[in-house]
């Protein structure tokens, strides 16, 4: 009993006041990569406390787990996870939530792959169909489209089916050392997966965002990503150059934007491109590095070892009988 | 061989130059052809009829032949692609990750001076 609240506290904890706390923190704009891994650490510590405190509340269920798998005796069991006052609807409840929630999970994720597939292989084909291939870069991935607006992206696929995409406004507005580093920031995206991180992140944060938890997690992942890919190509054409070439392409005046676009996006940019110019990039010391390491395993195995821990208590007790 | 998703964009390409026109699948493979390539009739075929049931293109039955057209203009793609990509519409999917936002006039400038102050980056580590 006390290990459901314990584990319904913790979620909250992490879905909560936890996770506020990470997406307002200062240093994630110096550390965007242990910053991204922390916030899964964060979903996966929360997806498993819900699961466990489910389990554990269907727990007829959880016993014969215990029973079976310690190899425990049934009374102890009982008397270790029981309480009278529970009840065999509970149980079925707890139960039959947590395979709603399981099921709603995977629709969801399913529907929404599916409809982000579909959209990138109309992309890439008119991609393909209407853009040209980079002349002088080696690259076969990148595609130069015709187009008055300067504008850079990725559409992402498996392998040699993603797309860079630049529009020829874009390659003229930029330097050549400018558009080297815009690209190396798309392929730094690519190479780091970062179009599954954002996915997943926001099938959870569809699926939790009801329950106010873990409102943040799609927006701080997309923002760290951002971040992320700008250092990977600052580190081969320097902090200075990213940090032009974002401001080239975002200063542009063009078309009526509707206002709520721009307030969408408008800050990033430029903490992006304040962050690029105002800290050089400091390689992270070793033991902040095992801290971090070690806070994000703590994350997830912390619910595991608060459902596990009476079980473990109680392994090969199953031969000293009731 | 060069994949199948080039041919399909090769395809597109043919039948958005033909215009409004529809053409065989004879015509399509003849103009694919024409630049050194060798494509089988078969190959031809089986592809567009993969775009036509992507719903890319339609068909109408001529005598013995089908005859292919484009159901959208380019036009009508690239500016989707583009609205997406310069956010004036919601790229609700997340489908594209893109590399710049905007910024308003005044902060953008502010963001020039700073830039300008700022050292010019040391030479490439490698």
């Amino acid at each position: 009993m006390s290990v459901i609240v314990a584990l319904l506290a913790y979620a909250f904890l992490l879905g909560g006041p936890l996770a506020r706390r990470l997406a307002g923190a200062r240093w994630v704009s110096r550390a965007p990569r242990t910053a991204l891994r922390l916030w899964h650490a964060y979903a996966l510590g929360l997806l498993a406390s819900l699961t466990a405190a489910l389990v554990l509340t269907a727990h007829d269920f959880w016993e014969h787990g215990v029973v079976w798998l310690f190899h425990a005796a049934k009374p102890r069991v009982h008397a270790a996870y029981g309480g009278a006052w529970q009840v065999r609807g509970l149980a079925d409840a707890a139960l039959l939530l947590l395979f709603l929630g399981a099921a709603s999970l995977s629709v969801t994720a399913v529907r929404r792959s599916m409809r982000v597939r579909q959209e990138r292989d109309r992309h890439r084909l008119t991609a393909d169909a209407q853009g040209a291939r980079d002349g002088a870069g080696e690259d076969p991935s990148v595609r130069v489209l015709t187009h008055a607006a300067p504008a850079a992206f990725c559409i992402p696929g498996g392998g040699s089916r993603s797309r860079i995409v630049v529009t020829t406004a874009a390659r003229e507005l930029l330097s050549p050392a400018q558009y080297a580093a815009t690209l190396d920031h798309e392929r730094a995206h690519l190479r780091m997966g970062h179009h599954r991180a954002i996915l997943a992140a926001e099938v959870l944060t569809a699926a939790l965002g009801w329950a106010g938890l873990l409102r943040p997690y799609a927006g701080q992942v997309r923002r760290l990503a951002e971040m992320a890919a700008d250092d990977h190509a600052a580190r081969k054409h320097g902090r200075r150059t990213v940090a032009s070439a974002l401001l080239e392409m975002c200063s542009v005046p063009n078309r009526a934007e509707p206002p709520r676009a721009l307030a969408m996006t408008g800050p990033d940019a430029a903490e992006r491109i304040r962050r690029l110019i105002s800290s050089t990039a400091a390689a992270t010391a070793p033991l902040m590095r095992v801290l971090t390491w070690a806070l994000t395993a703590a994350t997830i195995a912390l619910p595991l070892a608060l459902a596990l821990g009476p079980a473990l208590l109680l392994a090969n007790t199953a031969h000293l009988g009731g | 061989m060069r994949p199948f998703g080039e041919l399909e964009a090769d395809i597109m390409r043919v039948l958005w130059a033909a215009g409004g026109k529809s053409l065989t699948i004879h015509e399509v493979a003849d103009a694919l052809n024409g630049d050194g390539r060798d494509l089988a009739y078969t190959t031809v075929m089986t592809v567009t009829e993969r775009l036509r049931t992507k719903g890319w293109l339609e068909r109408v039955k001529q005598g013995r032949s089908f005859r292919y057209s484009v159901l959208r203009s380019a036009d009508d793609y690239s500016a989707e692609l583009m609205e997406q990509a310069l956010e004036s519409s919601v790229d609700r999917a997340g489908a594209l990750l893109r590399f710049a936002g905007r910024l308003d006039a005044a902060e953008a400038e502010a963001l020039r001076r700073a830039l300008a102050e700022t050292p010019a980056d040391p030479a490439p580590e490698d």
